[in-house]
């Protein structure tokens, strides 16, 4: 969860651009309520019935530990109005978009 | 003996430590990773970490080569052995699907009903507030 801690570490960043960061997985509430401390200015959203995941169709089948599915390391930026704006996937579950990638794109997508 | 003869005295060679410095190689791999995730928390792929390992796995072989040797030999196929799952981790196991979803630019997110951590819901009317949303799915608590 490397990426939670830079994205909040950037919190400030995104709040001043008026952009809210949804981080999304598979784990339930109880454990989401946990990486919300540990996050307190991300909005920690808990879809362990993959309704998200689905929906988005980012699921990552067979990729976590023991064969269950998870969601692949996946970013969208959506305007106001729901649309989405720009999306990115890493070819590797290793690579992550930097905040400040990420931040550079909302400057470019205002 | 002649007195201005010196005797003749086998002298060890002095070759490089092929392999020590190829093991080296190796192991420098694993503490640039660790480095690189935990001290510098770095998210990107770490492509040194084949690559170190094949020079050190090239390194020994040409030890092998120079000296033979049956633990070496072993060493040569257990390092060997440990890079070419290294290479199979990061160019295979590690890759994730391509995106083929429905969601693309300028397009609405279908209906979805997920939970905030404080029990709330969150739906993709949340999406549509008046407010941009930067939405990441990140791998979960293991």
């Amino acid at each position: 969860m490397l990426e939670l801690g830079e994205l909040e570490e950037q919190h400030a960043e995104f709040t001043k651009r008026n952009v809210q960061v949804v981080v999304a997985s598979n784990d339930d509430v109880a454990t989401a309520r946990l990486t919300q401390e540990k996050f307190p200015n991300l909005i920690v959203v808990a879809d362990p019935d993959l309704s998200l995941i689905n929906a988005m169709q980012v699921q990552h089948a067979g990729a976590a530990p023991g064969g269950t599915d998870t969601a692949a390391p996946t970013t969208f930026l959506f305007d106001g109005t729901g649309h989405v704006c720009w999306f990115v996937r890493p070819d590797r579950i290793t690579d992550r978009l930097p905040p400040e990638q990420i931040l550079k794109v909302i400057d470019q997508t205002k | 003996m002649n007195a201005n003869q010196q005797p003749v005295i086998d002298q060890p060679s002095r070759r490089l430590p092929l392999f020590l410095v190829g093991a080296l190689f190796f192991l420098a791999g694993p503490i640039g990773v660790a480095i690189q995730f935990i001290v510098l928390r770095h998210l990107t792929t770490p492509w040194y970490l084949p690559v170190l390992s094949t020079l050190g796995v090239a390194l020994m072989a040409a030890s092998v080569w120079q000296r033979g040797g049956v633990v070496r030999s072993v060493g040569l196929a257990f390092f060997a052995l440990v890079c070419g799952l290294q290479w199979a981790m990061i160019t295979f196991a590690m890759r994730t699907p391509e995106y083929t979803g429905p969601a693309q630019v300028n397009q609405k997110a279908q209906p979805f009903r997920a939970s905030r951590a404080d029990g709330r819901s969150f739906t993709q009317g949340d999406l549509a507030a008046g407010k941009a949303t930067v939405l990441l799915f990140y791998r979960g608590h293991w």
